[in-house]
C-alpha cells in the first residue's frame, strides 16, 4: 500500500463542514435501470396492439356497425374498403358511400327457436306498396324491400313496420333489403 | 432538538447534551465507525470517545454543524484506532478505502509543495466545489462517511461495476488537478 495515500484519509477528515453536511442530507436520483424502460415500451407497444385488435372488427363496419343495425355479431358488409371481398355492394354508385340509416328506434333483436340471435332489424315508415316490393323509409334513407314470397299482414301507405331479415342491406339508392325474413306491423297510418 | 440547543447545553455544562446527542447523531456515527473499523465493539467505543471529545473541546468549540464535527471527530478517533489495531492486517474497512485513495497520490514531477493534511483537506474541499453536485456527494458519502459501493450503487439506481468506474474518474480527476496545482504529498 502506497503510505501516501495516508494524508488523503486524514485530508478527508478535514473537508469543509458545508461540503459534508450537503452530502449526509442529499438524496440520489435514481436512475431507472435500461431494461425498466424497454419493458415500459414493450408493454406499451403490447397494449396499443391488443387494442387493435380489438377494436378492428368494429372499426370496419364503421356506419352499420356504430348505428347498432348489425345485431348478429357478424362483420358488417359495407362498401368500406376494409369490408370483406364478398360483400354485396353496387358498384359504381354514388350513394355507395352513403352511411347505413340508423333505426328510429333500438329494436330488440328476434330469437330463433335454439335462442340464438338473427339478422338485421329495423324500424320503418311504408312509402309505397307496390307489386313484389315494398319502399319504405327509415332513419332517413328509402328501402326497397322486396316481398316475394312473404306472408303480409295488411298494409297502407303510412304505417310503421318492423322488417327482419337475414341479409344484408344493398347500399344502391334506393338501398335495398333483399331477404326480408318477416315484416310485422307496428303502428297503423295515423 | 436542534443542533444549537444542544451545543447549548455542552456550553451550559449539562449533561443531558450527550444523550441529546445520542438521540439524534447515534446511528450516524455508528455508521460512520463501523465504515472504517468493520467491528461493532471497537465503533461503539469509538463513538462514546467522540462523545466525550465533544465535551472535552465544546466549550470553547461552537461548531456550526454539530453532525460534521462529531462526524470529522470520531473519522479521526476510528482511523487512530484502525491504525493501532490493524497496522499489519487487512480488514475489508479502511484498507480498501486507502487503496482506492493511493490513486489520487500526485506523481513526484512539478512538485512545488510539499502539503500536511489539513491543507490538502481545504484544497480537495476547493476540489470538489468544482464538481456537479451529485458527483460532490458521491465521493463524500464513499471517501468521508465510507458508505459501500453496493449501498452507493443501490441509493443511485446504478450498478456497483458503474459506481466504481464513476469513483475511478474522480480520483483520477483529483490526481490530475493535483498535478496541475504542483502539490505533492
Amino acid at each position: 500500500m502506497n503510505p501516501k495515500a495516508d494524508i488523503f484519509f486524514d485530508a478527508i477528515s478535514h473537508l469543509r463542514e458545508d461540503i459534508v453536511e450537503e452530502a449526509q442530507d442529499y438524496r440520489f436520483r435514481k436512475k431507472p435501470a435500461v431494461w425498466k424502460k424497454a419493458g415500459s415500451l414493450a408493454a406499451c407497444l403490447c397494449l396499443i396492439a391488443s387494442l387493435s385488435l380489438l377494436m378492428l372488427p368494429r372499426g370496419c363496419g364503421s356506419a352499420g356497425g356504430s348505428a347498432g343495425m348489425n345485431t348478429s355479431g357478424a362483420p358488417p358488409q359495407t362498401s368500406d374498403s376494409s369490408a370483406p371481398a364478398d360483400a354485396p355492394t353496387y358498384s359504381g354508385n354514388p350513394a355507395e358511400s352513403a352511411p347505413m340509416p340508423e333505426p328510429e328506434e333500438p329494436a330488440a333483436p328476434p330469437e330463433d327457436g335454439d335462442g340464438q340471435i338473427g339478422g338485421l332489424q329495423l324500424l320503418a315508415v311504408i312509402l309505397e306498396i307496390r307489386e313484389d316490393s315494398l319502399l319504405v323509409e327509415s332513419g332517413g334513407e328509402q328501402y326497397a324491400v322486396f316481398t316475394a314470397g312473404l306472408e303480409l299482414p295488411e298494409l297502407t301507405e303510412g304505417d310503421t313496420v318492423r322488417i327482419t331479415c337475414s341479409g344484408s342491406l344493398l347500399t344502391a339508392s334506393p338501398a335495398g333489403i333483399p331477404d326480408p325474413v318477416s315484416i310485422e306491423k307496428i303502428e297503423n297510418n295515423g | 432538538m436542534e443542533d444549537c440547543q444542544i451545543i447549548d447545553l455542552y456550553w451550559q455544562r449539562n449533561e443531558t447534551a450527550i444523550a441529546e446527542t445520542d438521540t439524534k447523531y447515534g446511528g450516524f456515527c455508528r455508521r460512520i465507525s463501523t465504515n472504517i473499523l468493520r467491528n461493532p465493539w471497537d465503533s461503539e467505543e469509538c463513538v462514546s470517545d467522540a462523545y466525550a471529545r465533544c465535551w472535552d473541546t465544546m466549550p470553547p468549540q461552537r461548531p456550526t454543524s454539530l453532525r460534521a464535527y462529531l462526524g470529522a471527530i470520531l473519522r479521526n478517533l476510528s482511523i487512530s484506532r484502525y491504525r493501532a489495531e490493524h497496522a499489519r492486517k487487512r480488514s475489508g474497512g479502511a484498507e480498501v478505502l486507502l487503496s482506492e485513495l493511493a490513486d489520487c497520490v500526485p506523481a513526484p514531477e512539478n512538485v512545488q509543495r510539499t502539503v500536511e493534511a489539513e491543507e490538502l483537506g481545504r484544497f480537495i474541499s476547493e476540489w470538489l466545489e468544482g464538481l456537479a453536485q451529485e458527483e460532490r456527494v458521491l465521493f463524500v458519502r464513499r471517501y468521508w462517511n465510507g458508505d459501500s459501493v453496493k449501498m452507493l450503487a443501490g441509493e443511485l439506481g446504478m450498478r456497483p461495476n458503474a459506481v466504481t468506474k464513476r469513483l475511478l474518474r474522480l480520483r483520477e480527476n483529483l490526481r490530475r488537478t493535483l498535478e496541475q496545482e504542483g502539490v505533492c504529498v
